[in-house]
Order: structure tokens, then sequence, then C-alpha cells
């Protein structure tokens, strides 16, 4: 399978709810 | 099925059975919310603030998602291949970020200001006392909006005939008194609850349908192979220009401008909840979003030719594709997905709509005076709902391509105009009241006219550039005005983690 295709169905997707993920953690106790 | 001929769906008694109950349970929740609802003008159109946090994720989630995801997307995605994937990665993304930080922001000022509509915002972000401000942002609405719900009619009227094979007429009608019946009765809160039940709907939907195509033609791997021998560009996702990738991708900065969408935002019980929010809203729009490409891909695998699909329309592969891979029972649930991405999105239109008629125009400007009973209010809102039904409806029936005209640029002309002026007001101490007037128009004034000018148009989404326009002007007219002095005050109230109620009037600047 293309790596580009791999990546864009399969990786950006888990790197999305990722970021969704970290930036929720990350932002707990700070004011925005 | 016989080379050359295209499938035909037609109704059986399960998927009938399914899609009523589907329909049942919708206006039951209507019914049971109307109690709630009746309270007052803040319960009526933002749920008094107390909604929770799953509800809040889901509503903002699928009321940004017509029919675009399940009918639209997975269309492009048969048509270009895994290139699609960029005209959902902008809109994903770009709802983080409102999700984690710009919701947050709006949802504490609106509880220190008393904000119950998006226009409520900028009034007491900005000092509106003569209504000006307000005026120019109902307008925007109710231009916007009525078009809006109107497609979203006519969608749901073509897929009732599509699915059922009653009159596509008879198929709008019944869609706008299904939506109707529970937003005139349960306002918000009914609209809230069956935008989360429908967001489950259509989440299973785009998960199955897929995952059971793919599985009976032997598994990614072969769909993979299949499309590659069929023309390897379907599985490229960068066989397309830049301009193009831009221009998907752009469409995420429609998300912080489409008022149906923020007041989700202003909604929520507590904002430190948003956090959560943010996850739980993330992981549904990836879903339905990869479950709506993979769809496409693996339907170009079924149909390799257009001409296989009813009307040659790329459009109808979501629904042909679960007929013939699914019980008939399964089949209800997914028409019932299909109305539910569509419904969700027009009701919530709707309440926007009427809430800058009764809450920003009679109420704020009209009444602005007078102490207004919230009950009055409450049956005043209801009837506004049914009159902009009723004048949806007859712009569907009477103007159908007059609206498919309308919706390209609706989602635009709101993102342009409203986007980076409430990005502004929220973020730069500097934003003034004759700026966020100047960008508004402005954001309204380019995406006419880019769409009306066709060398323009075909070059890139009228969103893009109407956006940055407004940005600028908002930007250049406010450094040439002065800021509300209280601006501080302002910005301090964003940040305020608790509920500290300004005293009704004594800013002056309350909503």
């Amino acid at each position: 399978m293309e790596l580009s295709f791999v990546l864009v169905m399969f990786v950006l997707p888990g790197a999305i709810i990722g970021t969704a993920v970290v930036l929720a953690l990350l932002t707990r106790e700070r004011e925005l | 099925m016989p080379e050359g001929t295209a499938v035909q769906v037609s109704a059986d008694p399960f998927a009938v059975a399914a899609f009523v109950a589907y329909l049942g349970v919708i206006v039951l929740i209507g019914a049971l919310s109307a109690r709630f609802s009746s309270t007052g003008v803040s319960e009526f159109f933002v749920g008094g603030r107390k909604m929770h946090r799953f509800v809040v994720a889901l509503s903002a989630v699928v009321s940004g998602r017509s029919a675009w995801l399940l009918l639209g997307v997975t269309g492009m995605a048969y048509a270009i291949g895994a290139a699609a994937v960029w005209a959902v990665t902008g809109y994903i993304t770009v709802e983080v970020f409102l999700f984690l930080f710009y919701a947050r922001r709006l949802r504490h000022f609106s509880d220190v200001y008393d904000c119950v509509t998006v226009p409520d915002f900028f009034a007491a972000r900005f000092g509106d006392r003569d209504g000006r401000l307000r005026a120019v942002l109902i307008a925007i609405i109710l231009i916007f909006m009525v078009g809006y719900v109107s497609s979203q009619f006519v969608g749901g009227g073509k897929a009732f005939a599509a699915s059922f094979g009653i009159s596509p007429t008879a198929g709008v009608l019944l869609t706008a008194l299904i939506v109707l019946a529970y937003t005139t009765l349960g306002g918000f809160l009914a609209v809230s609850l069956s935008d989360t039940l429908q967001a489950c709907i259509m989440i299973i939907a785009l998960v199955v349908v897929p995952v059971v195509a793919i599985a009976d033609r032997g598994g990614l791997l072969g769909i993979v192979n299949e499309l590659r021998g069929f023309d390897p560009t379907m599985i490229n996702p960068v066989a397309l220009s830049a301009g193009v990738i831009i221009g998907f991708l752009g469409i995420g900065l429609g998300s912080p401008g489409n008022p149906h969408i923020i007041v989700r935002y202003m909604s929520i019980a507590d904002p430190d909840q948003l956090r959560t929010s943010a996850v739980v809203g993330t992981v549904w729009n990836v879903v339905m979003a990869w479950g709506a490409l993979f769809i496409g891909l693996a339907g170009r695998v079924y149909f390799p030719d257009v001409a296989l699909l009813p009307d040659a329309d790329t459009e109808q592969l979501y629904p042909v594709l679960a007929a013939q891979h699914l019980h008939p029972l399964a089949f209800g649930v997914v028409v019932a997905s299909i109305f539910a991405a569509i419904i969700s999105t027009a009701d919530s239109q709707l309440l926007v709509a009427a809430s800058s008629v009764v809450r920003d125009f009679y109420e704020k400007i009209l009444r602005r005076d007078e102490e207004v009973p919230q009950k009055r209010l409450v049956l005043y809102s209801r009837i506004v709902v049914v009159v902009l039904v009723a004048a949806a409806l007859v712009v569907g029936l009477l103007a159908e391509a007059l609206v498919f005209w309308l919706v390209l640029f609706a989602w635009a002309g709101l993102g342009a105009s409203f986007g980076p002026t409430s990005i502004l007001a929220l973020y730069w101490r500097g934003t003034t009241r004759a700026g966020v007037i100047a960008g508004l128009i402005t954001g309204t004034a380019i995406t006419f006219i880019w769409e009306l000018t066709p060398s323009l148009s075909v070059r890139l989404y009228e969103l893009i550039p109407a956006f940055v326009g407004a940005t600028l002007v908002t930007v250049i007219v406010s450094r040439l005005t002065r800021p509300p002095e209280d601006v501080e005050r302002m910005f301090q109230s964003m940040r305020r983690r608790r509920r500290a109620r300004e005293p009704a009037g004594g800013a002056g600047l309350s909503c």
C-alpha cells in the first residue's frame, strides 16, 4: 500500500485525535 | 447486477419501520423538552446554559455537518479518491482549536454578560447601545439562514423520494413538518438532545457501511489493489493542484463564523468541561469523516462507472451501497442517518434565525426600553419558528435552483463575516465596533462578488479571500477608531472561571 495513502487515511486521523487529547491535557489548569 | 443498469433503492417494510421509529423518538424528545424550554428566552434559545459536555460536543459537531458529509463527501471520494481527505481535514482541525480556546472565552463572557445569542455577544463586547451592530448581524444571519434551511428541506425531500418512493414535494413538506414539530415544542434543549441521538445514528451508519462493504470485497488490501488497477490517482492523496487542496482546507475557516455552531459553545454548563467536549467532538468528527471517505473509495470498486448509480449521481452512492449490503432494518437506520444529518443542521439554523428576530430585533431593538415577559418572548419565538419554516418552504418549493445556489456560499458568507470578527473580538483588545461592522459587510460582500464572478470562483473557494479581506478591513478600521473604554474588564470576564455576573445594566454593556 502506498505510503502517502497510509499516512492520510490512517496516520492523519490518529494525529488529529492525538493533538486534541494532548492540547486538552495541556490546557487543564490554564486560563486561556 | 447487469452491466450498465443503474441500481434502484426501493422501500422495504423493515426500513420504513426503523425510520418511523427514529422519527417517533425525535418528536418525543421535542414533546418532553417543551416544559423546560417554555420557561424563558434563555432556555428556549441556549438551553439555560445547562448543557452537558457530551451534548455540546455532539450537537456542535453534527449541527455543522449537513447532508454534505454523508452524500457530498462520499460522492467526492468516489469521484476523486483519497484526495477528498483535504475537504474534511480543515474543518476538523479548526474545530479542535475552537472547542479548546475560542469556546471557553466566549462561554465565560456570555455568562458574565448574560448573552443568549451571538449578536448578544457582539453587542455586549462593543457597547452597541443604538443597535446598529446588532442590526447588521441580524441582516447577515437572515440573508444566509433562510436559504440554508430551505436547502436542508429540499435535501430531505430528495432523500425521502429516493428512499421511500414518495414525491419530492411531499418529502420536502414532511421534512419541514418534522423539524417544525420538535423545534417549536422543545427549543434548544430538544434540538441539542435530538442532535446527540442523531450523532450516534450517523456514526454507527458511517462505520457499519464501509466496514461491511470493504469486508465483502476481500478487505482493505483488496479494495486498494482494485483501485490501483482501475485508476492509480484514486489512492494518491496529493493528486490535486495546490490551489484545490488549499481551497478544500479553507472550508475549515467557516466553522468559527457559523452561529448555529458557535451558540453550542455558549450553552455548556461548565466551561472547563469544554476540554472533554473537544476530545469527544474530535473523535466523532474524525470517525464520521473517514467513514465517509472509505464509503467513497469502496463504492468506486462496486460501481466503477457513475452510470451504474441512480441518475448517474455520485451523491446516491451512500444509500445505494447500504441497500446492497445491509439488512432492510439496518438500511432504515442508514436512511435515518441521512435525515439526521439534514435535520440536525436545519433545526439549529432555524433556532439561530428565530433568535435573531425575537431576541435581537424584537426584544433588544424594538422593545429595548421595556421589560417584555419571558413567557411572551417564548410564545413569539415559537410563532417566528413557524413563520421561518413557512418562508424556507416557500423558497425551497418555488426556487429550488436558487436554494442550491444560495447554499453554495451560505457557509462561506457566515464564515467570512462572523469568523474573523468574532476571533478578533475575543483575542484583540484593539477591535472596535466600527471595525467589526466594516469586517462583517466586507466578508459578506466579497463572498457574493467572488461567487458571482466565474473567473474568480473557479480558481479559489470564496470563503478564503472573503475571510482574509474581512480580517484586514476589521483590523484597519479598528486601528483608525477607538476601542471600548472598559475593554480590559471585558477581557478579564473572558477568563473568569466561575459565575460572577455583572450587575444588570451596571456597566451599560450587558446583553
